[in-house]
């Protein structure tokens, strides 16, 4: 009788098969997602690649961060990971593989209420540190951190002794404002009277005149600025997939490469190697 | 008591050991469950704000959210508190997607909070903390609970115990120490219990004795839960009745018929129902005090009542004779003749004459009356009277019963008696008067011829007058109005002073001159003659010094010693000192006797003589003639010189019969190589006729009175510047009509 069932069974599915007709899924997929800095550059780059690509449609969740991304691409949950950072061993290990995309500058950004331009490497520390607490406005300086995993706090903890000190120092501050992902964080400082972040120049660029990009040391943090040097923060963009990775993605990872794509990334603040 | 103590002992470490056990559990314990509920609740508290944080995210990106690690470790981190603590977020599967975790010691508390996506449970949150230091307190508080319980326990039961085992120790020792004087007590002591036996009656139940009632009184430990009424033969049921009504203490004397014994029992409540009697044997005591009674009221001689009893039963025949109105009357005995017996065949022999007396008296009076012996050879009768005449009848009566002959030691005696009669209430009327009258009478008794008396009133103005003068006497001694005068002795051959005879006198203050006549008897009979008699001795003595000293030719000094002060005082020491003291050469002393002191006792005198005569003092015999005047004692005693008696010389020229005396007397002196002095002389022709006969001195107012010691001085003086001017060449030069040589007086009165 169990026997019976089952071959029963086995022919319907077989003849599901034939009779089924055929869907729009004949289309690609491509899941892209990771840090924030970087998918706000990857949205419109996605949006021109669709354009020319049909058949591919790109999916982009709210953005997961570098790690989860990676683990997510291992896992085949994703197809392209944009990371902050290189992969670890361990991650390689598990089949993944990295190309270098671009760099986007680590930028001081302020509420929009805070009316400085600028400040130096010193004053930020400050600010971190809590010595400083207010913004000659009379603001009160409210920091925003990330987590202390985050490739961005590893960023800033690198631009000066002063600011890993500073850093450290803001971490064991009791109820600091805190950004898990990179939006978040974003969101803080723009909500946020005072607030004062060090994040992708990419965030900003999204969303224009959200918030206040101020100088570091006399230096606004630019494309430019950082394409020539004179501006040293920088944070590189890395693109993560499996060595198994759809056609789609080496196709996607092309036009990111392709002079429009370069075009594109510069203008939402990733400074692509090769731009002019 | 042992067992009350273990009792006590288990109770107090039952007591400390539960105190101990809840302060060494209680604190801990209930640190531990406040430590581990606050845990709880924080763990509670904290996981269920991770877990809707962690929701959060979850709802934020449901398809991928568990690939964001880092977030949500992140999440995991998110702490309020430093406690090291672990929080792993659990997939349904049970796949660890992410954890944040500190350092944590195991064991661990934990509890796990269900994470959701709009109330789908998509993930487990697992909080942990550790207990480590939680228990680490509780062992803490619970070793420092154990110390305190510890010490507590000490406290609780060692302290009081070992308080406890002291006051048993105390207790036991105490027990011990009144246990062995229980044990030891000379008085036998039994202990009852009283049991009631209805009404207020009790009866008691013998518990316990001591040895002492054992072995004295004859209780065996076989008694022990009798009736007190089994006892003895019931002997203590007196007890028993005396103690009803519970008095407090019950004294009482109880005598064992058949054993002839006394004892007394004393019995008194010991408290918890407890009678302890006390039992003396005081038949040997009241035997004791019997004989001290009797020597305290009788005389322990003749049985007879003593003085202290007498004047108790006279108070009471006082009282019966005043209610009856009638007469009591008290008979003084005192015995003739009795001395002598005494003295010469001795105290035996005397008490045996006592004794027959009062045999002799006890016989004769009535049962009624009472006698007593006072002491010495006085009894005394006293018998109440309807009139007086019975009274004399009643003396006649005793001296008859008194008279017979009386047989001692193989010889016949005879004792007679004096009585003094004194009358109730004539007479006084309070046993000492009434005594003390018939005393005096008694002494008027003495008279001869009279054999009992009655006393009067004059008899005892004469007896006070005698005790006041024996009083002066006495303070004469004492303020020196006693003085001396000195007469002189001639020689009868040269006419020179030899001698002088100290005499004593007293100048009284109230009498003014006093002659020894008036006082010498009564001071030889109270006995004053004694301390006179040596300051006569020792103040010649001086005085013999100081004329020699002041260039006097050297005269003997004639002492007179009574008899009485011969026999009772230490006359040899007496002069021996006199002569150390003074200085005086004693063979210029001279003492003279009476020759009834040399006989009261021939022995003593011989020796006492002999030594005076050893210290070369002379000894002449006084008044010779009067007394007994034995030759034997003459011929024995070392005498030296005669003094014939005034009252021979007196008429010796006129009465042959007094001549004759005094020729013999001169004769036997003569005879015997005795120098012999005359006194008294008073004429020529005595002084003539006694130097003819042989007289060595002469003495009297022929020659000289009595002289002062300036006016003897002044007669020596004298003397000595007539002889050494030849006047007064011989006594037959100056007489005055005899052919005799005699020596001259100087002076016929001064």
């Amino acid at each position: 009788m169990a026997s019976f069932v089952k071959a029963a069974l086995a022919v319907t599915a077989v003849l599901a098969t034939f009779v089924s007709p055929p869907t729009s899924s004949a289309a690609e997929t491509l899941r892209i997602n990771g840090t924030g800095a970087g998918l706000v550059v990857v949205k419109p780059l996605a949006e021109a690649f669709q354009k020319e690509n049909r058949g591919i449609v790109i999916e982009m969740e709210k953005s997961l961060g570098s790690s989860a991304a990676i683990k997510a691409v291992s896992r085949n949950a994703l197809d392209l990971a944009i990371s902050g950072r290189t992969l670890k061993p361990a991650e390689s290990a598990e089949g993944l593989v990295q190309q270098e995309w671009g760099k986007t500058p680590m930028a001081v950004l302020a509420n929009r209420g805070v009316r400085s331009k600028g400040v130096t490497l010193k004053e930020l520390a400050a600010m971190y540190a809590g010595s400083s607490a207010k913004w000659p406005g009379g603001e009160l300086v409210r920091v925003v951190l990330r987590p202390n995993e985050d490739t961005d706090t590893k960023l800033t903890r690198s631009m000066s002794p002063e600011m890993d000190r500073g850093v450290g120092a803001a971490q064991g501050r009791k109820d600091m404002l805190l950004g898990i992902t990179d939006n978040e964080a974003f969101e803080s400082l723009k909500k946020t009277e005072g607030a004062v972040a060090v994040m992708a120049l990419s965030l900003a660029l999204a969303e224009p005149n959200s918030v206040n990009v101020l100088k570091l040391d006399g230096v606004l943090p630019s494309v430019a600025n950082a394409a020539s040097g004179k501006y040293r923060f920088v944070k590189d963009m890395h693109l993560v997939m499996r060595k198994d990775a759809p056609a789609a993605v080496a196709k996607f990872v092309k036009f990111l490469n392709s002079k429009k794509g370069r075009s594109i990334a510069a203008k939402y603040g990733l400074v692509v190697p090769g731009t002019k | 008591m042992n067992r009350h103590s273990q009792s006590i002992r288990r109770s107090t470490t039952l007591t400390a050991g539960i105190l101990s056990a809840v302060l060494t559990v209680v604190p801990p314990a209930i640190y531990f469950v406040m430590a581990f509920s606050h845990m709880t609740g924080v763990i509670e508290t904290e996981g269920e704000i991770n877990a809707r944080v962690v929701g959060t995210l979850v709802v934020a990106n449901p398809k991928m959210w568990e690939f964001e690690e880092l977030r949500l470790k992140e999440l995991l981190a998110r702490r309020s508190t430093d406690t090291a603590e672990t929080r792993v977020l659990y997939n349904l599967k049970g796949q660890v997607i992410a954890e944040s975790s500190d350092q944590v010691l195991r064991p661990l508390l934990s509890q796990a909070f269900p994470v959701y996506d709009a109330g789908h449970q998509v993930a487990n949150l697992v909080v942990s903390r550790s207990l480590a230091p939680t228990l680490m307190v509780t062992t803490l508080l619970f070793c420092l609970g154990a110390l305190a319980a510890g010490f507590t326990f000490f406290r609780l039961r060692t302290v009081p115990l070992r308080a406890i085992e002291n006051a048993y120790r105390n207790l036991k020792q105490s027990e011990e120490k009144y246990r062995s004087v229980y044990e030891s007590l000379n008085e036998g002591l039994a202990l009852y219990r009283t049991i009631p036996v209805g009404g207020a009656e009790i009866d008691l139940v013998l518990a316990d004795i001591n040895p002492t009632a054992v072995s004295v009184f004859g209780f065996g430990r076989d008694d022990i839960g009798k009736s007190i009424l089994q006892l003895q033969g019931g002997l203590f049921a007196p007890v028993r009745e005396a103690l009803q009504g519970a008095p407090a203490e019950v004294s009482l004397e109880l005598t064992q018929e058949g054993a002839g014994r006394v004892f007394t029992v004393n019995a008194f409540a010991m408290g918890d129902g407890m009678v302890a009697t006390l039992l003396e044997d005081v038949t040997e005591k009241k035997r004791s005090a019997e004989q001290l009674e009797n020597l305290a009221y009788y005389d322990s001689l003749t049985g007879l009542l003593n003085r202290r009893m007498l004047l108790d039963r006279m108070e009471h025949t006082l009282g019966t004779a005043q209610r009856d109105g009638i007469k009591m009357a008290t008979l003084f005995f005192d015995l003739n003749g009795f001395k002598p017996i005494n003295d010469t065949m001795g105290h035996e022999a005397g008490d045996q004459i006592l004794i027959e007396v009062a045999r002799r008296l006890k016989s004769s009076v009535r049962k009624k009356d009472t006698l007593a012996r006072l002491g010495g050879d006085e009894f005394v009768v006293v018998a109440t009277l309807d009139t007086e005449d019975n009274a004399s009848c009643i003396a006649q009566n005793l001296l008859r019963k008194l008279a017979p002959v009386y047989e001692v030691g193989g010889r016949e005696v005879f004792v007679g008696a004096s009585i003094g009669i004194s009358i109730y209430p004539d007479d006084g009327t309070a046993p000492e008067t009434l005594l003390k009258n018939a005393d005096i009478a008694m002494y008027n008794a003495k008279k001869p011829g009279i054999e009992f008396c009655f006393y009067s009133a004059q008899m005892n103005q004469k007896l006070q007058e005698r005790t006041r003068l024996e009083f002066e006497l006495w303070m004469a001694l004492e303020r020196e109005e006693f003085f001396l005068e000195y007469q002189p002795i001639m020689d009868a051959r040269t006419g020179r002073i030899a001698a002088v005879e100290a005499l004593v006198r007293w100048m009284s203050p109230e009498k003014g001159r006093v002659m020894p006549d008036s006082f010498i008897p009564l001071a030889e009979a109270t006995g004053i003659i004694v301390p006179l008699g040596e300051w006569v001795l020792k103040t010649a003595c001086t005085k013999l010094r100081q004329w020699l000293d002041a260039g006097c030719l050297p005269i003997r000094m004639s002492v007179n010693i009574s008899g009485c002060h011969f026999m009772r005082s230490e006359l040899c020491r007496m002069v021996e000192e006199a002569a150390e003291q003074t200085g005086v050469d004693l063979g210029l002393l001279e003492l003279e006797l009476t020759e009834t002191c040399l006989v009261k006792d021939v022995e003593e005198t011989a020796a006492k003589l002999w030594y005076l005569k050893g210290l070369n003092v002379s000894i002449g015999i006084d008044d010779f003639g009067t007394g007994y005047s034995s030759l034997q004692y003459l011929k024995n005693f070392p005498i030296d010189h005669l003094k014939i008696d005034r009252a021979f010389i007196k008429n010796v020229c006129e009465l042959p019969d007094e001549r004759a005396i005094v020729e013999a007397i001169i004769g036997i002196a003569k005879a015997m190589e005795l120098h012999v002095i005359a006194e008294g002389v008073e004429t020529l022709e005595q002084a003539q006729y006694l130097a003819h006969r042989g007289c060595d001195e002469l003495q009297g107012y022929y020659y000289h009175r009595p002289l002062s010691e300036e006016r003897l001085l002044e007669v020596l003086r004298e003397e000595r510047e007539r002889f050494e001017q030849g006047t007064v060449g011989g006594a037959c030069e100056a007489g005055a009509g005899g052919g005799a040589d005699v020596a001259a007086p100087v002076a016929v009165m001064e």
